[in-house]
């Protein structure tokens, strides 16, 4: 705190005059205030400079004392005599104060309070010190930034804080679980694989992701290096996005890089290494005979006959018992082997040594006029599987310059060059087929054997381990430059801000396949070529996105009347532009290029184009920082669509109440230290389009669409082109509109130790762009779509932060501990499905995610009770009834039939709903506790409620109740039904009942029907700072290490046979073999220091 | 003043560069093709039919033959079995339209002047020829549908009505073909249309037709059966005449099995062919369904084995003790084509060394003991097939010919040399003598309608020479001898349990055992029989397969596939074809 002693100058004086002409105009605004709060009144009469001309003033100016900032709104009285006054928008103040005073005490809301000796002076100009526990957040905004306090929308803020120190490849790792309602998910654990974000639920049924931006312009989240990240912040309802407008729908994302501070330069200097293994891989029955045997009992439950091949296995198996010096591959008189080795494919296939590394450096700094901030990393990571594992390695580059040209303009430059390299050996078998996951499941009978006595792959080690070492490799390179170039400038005091910026984002896929024809022994010294493809593959796509941003910002403050506006213009223009070539028939191993192919080529290319176009203005007022009023407006085009539905005008309210403010609040400000209440209403649109990017660029033109023919019309010729006739198109397409209705409240208790935010919420998505009213199949074309479906979505959000800190065995320990959790669910309120037929994907009334199925009663435990029970003709392989062993469902309604009626919601049959798929209440949890130098930190993230039915072609789930040949997987051994074994979970024994919808295993039913809820130990750091006396010896300014911990441990009912982030289908596959065949999710332990000189 | 002068030309400035360019919204495709300049020239139009070749036939030629009375297949066919259920969506039904669209969308655009009137009709006739081909389809599936001359839109009331008459689309389907016929390009062309496919279409759906109509007389069609079976034999008669086609001749044990097996299609009798290629990776699974015991393990049935003549044209049903012949012994001294569909003894894969041991009927790929080797192609290929799929062949022409003319009572015996005595000649099988033919009682008892012992041969004929060619199922619709498909299925016979020999060499090969003995004897393969596996008299007999299952074939339904539900919930003037469970209307 520092005090400076002042003449009065002129320029105070004049804007003591402009404050008296504005007095009029505040007093209307006294008199409406009068109305609610008495309370108010005393302000106004204090601030008359007219009354006590007997008394003397005091006038001065309070500035933030670390930014030098004027503080507007700060309470200035003189002490134990109840005068008191407030500053203006230029943190002036002056006050009237009787010869008794003394002492001048000065409060602003975020910093600490200050007392002062007046000593007879006139002027006191005083500094104030935010207070250090509640230090004002700066909240980003769109096109801005603004203090928590005055925000009236739904918005979230995260800082470095929840995602540094964590072994993390990108940011939505770091975010999963620490935003509420920001739904993040994976799908995998695949190195590169870069998270889903979803905002609030379920958006529409065209999909939809909540826009993602980076230092204010579109960018790619996933690529982002963390360590450059300042803060994340999450706007969630129509008020906060709607400044952004068309691509807004779904809320928006902010992320901030940081920058550099004032002061002599910063390095810092990171790194982590450690390493990861997978977690919850399928565990498969070991033992090789009891193993053929189960399998043969199955294949017999379904057949009446032994499986085909497995008694010889049987044989040989009991063989080897006898005479374990027997080869695990024995040779039969023609030649053929006969499979009895024991192998443990999922332990030999997986990894469990997993190293990576990560480098990063950044140097930073600011003075008087210029600041600037360079970062550079390098990561590099190793994969899961054991032989020729995929690897990643990434590198990171940003340079950012701002540099003050003169008092009113500065320019700015912030580059971003990052590059990521994913080398995966190839993991689809077959071309455009399954994955060696799928593969795996097939062939991880223990009696296979790898390799033959030869060293040659077996048809089972060829599908597996040879698609890993033999097949070639994948290379898919990742780089991108975004460089955005911009102006700022004020005038008229800061008032008026006019800023401008242009960017150039670019992305480029560069994609190459090898692939290798393989070959393995099928029998003893023969070898045969797989039915597998051999070509060279390069891709490349690249996808050029230009943005302008121009906007103007003008602020007004009189007296407590504080006015903000912005108007600007949008607009973008995004470039898709991709080719690909193949070759079959590579000549050669050693090297890979296209050159070195001499098969049938196929090429393809795409180009695409949309532009979007957008003014937009935003209102801000607050009074006294107690009554807070936003308006939000964009009138947003998009190429999308044709000129007469280009179009349209998105507008948004938003109100806050702080009536912690209120001066009836201050006898229990004490407890309660700030209270807010806000709420808004608002509308966007959105024109994006799931699918065809290509395609939807252009959703309202007729085009035809060549194509390369999947068949031969030469002898000896190649795949033609072909064109087929267009898709109908819709008559007026248009913008899907969500509004949202949102109402919340922040508070914060017990000296701030206490912070609470909540908001609900009713999000309508309308005009979802959908399959237009369902023809006659006669019509032979898909109908065109229609602007025809609508959504409601309901939900809230809360979080509760506690941080306190006392002094333990002399040093200062202090803790927090934060949850966030949310919930929301999703009806379809209009839907074209007049009929409601359960096989369509929606119909109206219809909570998004419902799971039909049929009721499990148990198992028949006699064939009689089979017998008299209802038909189940409709869920069954064969013609006969069930028998013992077999699922018993309920007939609900009583038809003496299980079946689905006319699959209507009328007429479902015997189906009701059992499930839903929707992840329900997301929560996280965090805890940190700092002690002396040492920190602990503890993160758990989970879904409370969501149900999950394996698919039929789940093998990992179903095993052998897939197919006969599928391995026997720990939690179906001894788990089956039979005479003796009555309440098992599985069946009797009965191969292929899983493989279909139709038959009684993979029929959606309850018994099967899995509680996919989880919570996971996400991470827990340890961290330790060398003491500074050590440190400052070596030069530096600080040294810290942690260890940590990332997926440590779960707890969940769902099957073995799945992790609850894995539970779909291969997220590349574009193929759905069934869920559950993914990459793994990892455990990592990572070691990380940090120097900071 | 400075700085306001400043702020004003930042202000120009900003206008400036957001009010300049009024089009920035307009953007068009750059890598599709608008349909205002497309169908300007003879390649484009080339470019568009080539998207109809998908609706041909492929993989499934070889298999479809599984749902008919000539393959058991461990899993039962649900045609085979009379478990086809009412499908709720069209999908599922059949019921897709998607190829006719794409069709009518061509008809309606591709005539513009720019292009020559020859290759316009060519192209046209190319459509057409489509066109008549999915209606086909339609029919033998539907019987009666709805006709559509030209592509729909949403709100086309048409959409909604009522399914025209059989008569209608025949003769529609006939326009169509007479045009194709007129107008396409005859150049021989295995993989595309040429003017000789429409012709052999021609004949192939009147013969369906005019059979049809003939035997299903509840249709009340049968007076105009004659005229179709005319038009079926005109179009043969036409092809036979002056097309370029021949059959392939060559040795009479292996010209047949090598027609089959061969990389290329034979340019002398294969018509239209789905072709494959090794260089391209292009390849169907046959070789590994007919080899593997992972693909349904489809054996042939003894009825078909028993249609196959002695070498000296007469009746297997006349050796005595036919029936209860070891499986050497039934397959010696038969039609050569026999053993060049089945595996006999001594057979060897093409390709497999003449000093490798021959191979046997493998019951566990062929569960009836009778394993199909049409088809499969050179053991260096391993389970990928590249050999083309024949669509139309020369064969099925002239038994077309024959058939419509036996039909006709007109099958004469200078009618008979021109058509199925060609076949009989080129596996060196004794010609039928049209005037000497008797009924032979087994093939009497099978088509119980028929008792012109020259029809019944021609359906013998052609029963031999087309199998495993995918024409059983649909020559039974319209024989109207469904009920074969409700028989049992045999496989081979065999006098007991016990073990057996296979190929006549005096070592045992297969043993017929309940259970699987303890100490298996080296080199024997052992059928189980169990629930699902039986001998036809209990401790001897045929093979059975699945005789705990009932099959059932309704007559008054099962010639005829239903409609799907949600189709008839749609279109209310769409009514199920008779006896499928009606829905409850609305």
């Amino acid at each position: 705190m520092t005090i400076k002693n002042e003449k009065t100058n002129p320029k105070h004086m004049k804007i003591a005059t402009h404050d008296f002409r504005m007095k009029l105009f505040n007093k209307y605004f006294v008199v409406v205030a009068l109305l609610f709060f008495s309370q108010s009144l005393s302000w106004a009469s204090d601030s008359d400079p007219l009354a006590n001309r007997q008394n003397r003033i005091i006038t001065g100016r309070i500035t933030d004392a670390a930014t030098g900032e004027p503080l507007a709104g700060a309470k200035v009285e003189a002490k134990g005599l109840s005068i008191a006054t407030a500053t203006n928008a230029d943190g002036l103040y002056d006050l009237e104060i009787s010869s008794g005073a003394e002492i001048l005490m000065v409060s602003s809301i975020g910093y600490q309070t200050s007392e002062i000796q007046i000593n007879g002076r006139s002027k006191i100009d005083i500094t104030l010190a935010s207070d250090e526990r509640r230090v004002e957040e700066v909240i980003v905004v769109g096109y801005g930034t603004q203090s928590k306090e005055k925000v009236t929308g739904a918005v979230n803020q995260v800082g470095a804080e929840v995602f540094q120190n964590r072994p993390i490849v990108n940011l939505a790792q770091g975010l999963q679980g620490a935003i509420p309602n920001l739904n993040i998910s994976f799908g995998d654990g695949q190195l590169n694989r870069g998270g889903n974000f979803n905002l609030r639920g379920f958006t529409s049924i065209n999909g939809g992701s909540p826009l993602i931006l980076i230092d204010g312009t579109p960018g790619e989240i996933n690529q982002l290096n963390p360590e450059d990240v300042e803060s994340v912040t999450v706007l969630k309802d129509a008020s906060s996005a709607a400044i952004y407008g068309a691509r807004a729908a779904f809320g928006v994302v902010l992320v901030t890089t940081k920058k550099g501070k004032e002061g002599r330069p910063q390095i810092r200097y990171t790194n982590n290494f450690g390493t990861g293994s997978p977690i919850r891989i399928p565990r498969v029955l070991l033992n090789s005979l009891e193993h053929a045997r189960i399998q043969n009992d199955a294949y017999r439950g379904y057949a009446g006959t032994d499986a085909p091949g497995l008694n010889a296995v049987i044989d040989y198996l009991e063989q080897r018992e006898a005479d374990p010096s027997l080869p695990e591959l024995g040779i039969d008189a023609s030649g053929n082997f006969i499979r009895g080795a024991s192998t443990d494919w999922y332990g030999e296939f997986y990894n469990d040594n997993m190293p990576f590394s990560k480098n990063y450096i950044s140097i930073s700094g600011a003075n008087d006029n210029t600041n600037y901030f360079l970062s550079v990393g390098h990561e590099k990571r190793d994969g899961i599987y054991r032989v020729e594992t995929d690897n990643l390695k990434k590198y990171s580059l940003r340079f950012k310059l701002d540099k003050q040209l003169a008092g009113w303009i500065n320019v700015f430059n912030n580059t971003e060059l990052n590059q990521g390299v994913y080398d995966t050996p190839n993991r689809y078998v077959t071309d455009g087929g399954y994955s060696v996951y799928r593969y795996l499941s097939l062939y991880a009978n223990p009696y296979e054997a790898i390799r033959t006595a030869n060293g040659n792959y077996t048809l089972a080690g060829m599908s597996t381990f040879g698609q890993m070492t033999d097949a070639g490799r994948t290379i898919e390179k990742r780089q991108l430059l975004k460089s955005t170039l911009g102006f700022r400038t004020n005038f008229l005091d800061n008032r008026l801000k006019v800023n401008g910026d242009y960017t150039y984002f670019v992305t480029q896929d560069r994609n190459d396949i090898q692939n290798f024809r393989q070959t393995y022994e099928d029998r003893n010294n023969s070898i045969t070529t797989f039915n597998g493809p051999d070509y060279y593959r390069s891709s490349f796509g690249e996808n050029k996105h230009h943005i302008i941003n121009l906007f103007a910002e003008f602020e007004q403050r009189f007296n407590h009347h504080n006015f903000k506006g912005l108007i600007g213009y949008n607009q973008e223009l995004y470039q898709i532009d991709n080719f690909f070539a193949r070759r079959d028939g590579n000549i050669t191993r050693d090297l890979g290029s296209l050159n070195l192919t001499n098969g049938i080529p196929t090429l393809g290319a795409g180009k695409a184009e949309w532009a979007l176009q957008g003014y937009f203005t935003r209102l801000n007022y607050d009074y006294q920082s107690k009554y807070l009023v936003e308006f939000n407006g964009r009138y947003d085009g998009t190429s999308r669509f044709d000129r007469k539905t280009r179009f349209g005008f998105f507008p948004s309210v938003s109100a806050g109440w702080v009536v912690s403010n209120e001066d009836f609040f201050s006898p229990i400000s004490s407890v309660v230290n700030t209270l807010k209440f806000r709420g808004s209403y608002g509308s966007l649109g959105n024109q994006a389009l799931e699918g065809n990017q290509l395609k939807n660029s252009y959703a309202y033109i007729s085009s035809l669409d060549p194509y390369t023919l999947s068949r031969l019309l030469e002898v000896g010729g190649q795949r033609p082109l072909a064109v087929s006739a267009p898709a109908l198109i819709p008559f007026n397409l248009t913008w899907e509109t969500s509004t949202t209705l949102n109402g919340g409240f922040d508070f914060s208790m017990m000296n701030n130790r206490l912070d609470v935010g909540f908001d609900y919420y009713i999000r309508d998505t309308k005009d979802m762009l959908t399959k237009g009213q369902q023809q006659p199949a006669v019509l032979g074309a898909t109908e065109p779509r229609e602007n025809a479906a609508d959504l409601r979505t309901k939900g809230w959000e809360l979080s509760l932060k506690w941080n306190d800190r006392f002094q333990l065995l002399d040093k200062p320990f202090s803790y927090n501990f934060s949850v966030v959790l949310s919930d929301n669910r999703s009806h379809i309120t209009r839907f074209n499905n007049p009929n409601k037929l359960l096989s369509d994907t929606y119909y109206e009334g219809m909570e998004v995610g419902e799971i039909w199925g049929y009721k499990t009663l148990g198992f028949f435990q006699t064939d009689d009770e089979s017998a008299s029970h209802a038909d189940q003709s409709r869920l069954r392989l064969f013609t006969g009834m069930p028998l013992a062993g077999d699922i018993k469902f309920e007939d609900t309604d009583g038809s003496g039939r299980i079946d689905f009626g006319s699959n209507t919601v009328g007429d479902p049959g015997d189906l009701q709903i059992i499930g839903n798929t929707t992840p329900r209440y997301a929560y996280g949890i965090n805890a940190g506790f700092n002690w002396y130098n040492f920190s602990l930190d503890v993160f758990l993230q989970g879904i409370g409620k969501r149900q999950f039915y394996p698919g039929p072609e789940s093998a990992v789930f179903w095993g052998f109740y897939n197919r006969w040949n599928q391995p026997v997987y720990e939690h179906i051994a001894g788990n089956y039904w039979s005479p003796e074994n009555p309440d098992a979970y599985f069946p009797r024994l009965r191969a292929y009942e899983a493989l279909s919808n139709d038959r009684s295993l993979g029929a959606t039913q309850t018994r099967y029907l899995q509680d996919a809820s989880y919570l996971r130990l996400k991470n827990v750091t340890v961290g330790y700072s060398l003491p500074q006396s050590v440190v400052s010896k070596a030069k530096m300014q600080g040294v810290s290490v942690f260890f940590s911990g990332e997926n440590l441990y779960e707890w969940t009912k769902l099957s073995r046979a799945f992790d609850p982030e894995g539970i779909n289908d291969d997220e590349e596959g574009g193929r759905t073999n069934g869920q559950g065949f993914v990459y793994p999710m990892m455990r990592t332990f990572t070691f990380g220091l940090e120097i900071n000189f | 003043m400075k700085k306001i002068q400043k702020f004003i030309l930042l202000l120009a400035g900003s206008v400036i560069l957001t009010s300049c360019d009024s089009d920035f919204l307009e953007r068009y495709p750059q890598s599709e093709i608008s349909p205002q300049v497309f169908f300007n020239t003879e390649s484009d139009l080339e470019l568009y039919t080539n998207s109809f070749y998908t609706y041909l036939p492929g993989n499934n030629i070889p298999t479809d033959d599984f749902s008919s009375d000539n393959v058991n297949v461990s899993g039962l066919d649900e045609l085979v079995a009379g478990l086809r259920r009412v499908p709720s969506d069209a999908a599922s039904a059949g019921w897709t339209w998607s190829q006719l669209y794409n069709i009518n969308y061509f008809l309606e655009h591709y005539d513009k002047p720019s292009i020559s009137e020859e290759a316009r009709s060519h192209y046209g006739g190319i459509a057409r020829f489509f066109r008549a081909y999915f209606y086909f389809e339609k029919v033998k599936r539907f019987g009666d549908v709805p006709w559509y001359g030209r592509s729909l839109n949403v709100g086309d009331p048409e959409l909604f009505k009522a399914r025209d008459s059989r008569t209608l689309i025949i003769d529609s389907i006939k326009a169509d073909l007479n045009f194709a016929i007129n107008n396409i390009r005859s150049a021989k062309t295995p993989g595309r249309i040429n003017k000789w496919a429409a012709l052999a279409l021609k004949s192939r759906v009147c013969l369906f037709e005019g059979t049809f109509r003939k035997y299903h007389t509840n249709l009340g069609l049968h007076s105009s059966a004659d005229a179709l079976l005319e038009e079926a034999a005109e179009a043969a008669d036409l092809f036979i005449r002056t097309s370029p086609y021949k059959l392939a001749q060559g040795n009479p044990n292996t010209v047949y099995l090598n027609l089959f097996a061969s990389e290329t299609p034979h340019s002398d009798e294969y018509i239209l062919t789905r072709l494959y290629g090794l260089d391209v990776n292009m390849s169907h699974p046959t070789n590994d369904i007919f080899t593997s015991a992972t693909r349904g393990n489809p054996g042939l049935t003894k009825s078909l084995i028993d249609s196959y003549l002695l070498t000296n044209g007469k009746p297997f049903s006349s050796l005595p003790n036919y029936d209860e012949l070891p499986f050497w012994e039934e397959v010696k001294n038969r039609d050569p084509r026999l053993a060049q569909t089945i595996r006999t003894p001594g057979y060897r894969r093409i390709g497999a060394p003449a000093t490798s041991a021959p191979l046997k009927p493998d019951y566990a790929n062929a569960l009836t003991g009778y394993q199909n080797i049409k088809f499969v192609s050179s053991v260096e290929r391993g389970t990928a097939s590249y050999t083309p799929l024949p669509i139309f062949r020369y064969a099925e022409v002239l038994l077309n010919y024959a058939e419509a003319m036996a039909e006709l009572g007109k099958l004469t015996q200078p009618e008979a040399n021109r058509s199925i005595n060609l076949l009989r000649d080129r596996v060196d099988m004794p010609r039928i003598s049209v005037d000497a033919v008797t009924a032979d009682p087994q093939l009497a008892d099978l088509y119980n309608n028929v008792s012109d012992p020259l029809i019944l041969e021609v359906r013998r004929e052609r029963r031999v020479e087309l199998a495993m060619e995918g024409f059983r199922y649909y020559d039974l619709m319209r024989w109207k001898q469904g009920r074969l498909l409700a028989e049992t299925f045999y496989g081979a016979y065999f006098p007991g349990k016990g073990i057996f020999d296979l190929d006549g060499d005096g070592t045992d090969d297969i043993g017929i055992v309940d259970t699987r003995p303890s100490s298996p004897v080296s080199g024997v393969q052992y059928f189980i029989l169990g629930s699902d596996r039986a001998l036809s008299e209990g401790n001897k007999g045929n093979i059975i397969i699945h005789p705990n299952i009932e099959k059932v074939f309704a007559e008054g339904k099962d010639y005829l596939y239903p409609l799907p539900l949600n189709e008839l919930i749609l279109n209310k003037q769409l009514n199920q074809n008779p006896e499928w469970d009606d829905v409850e209307r609305d």
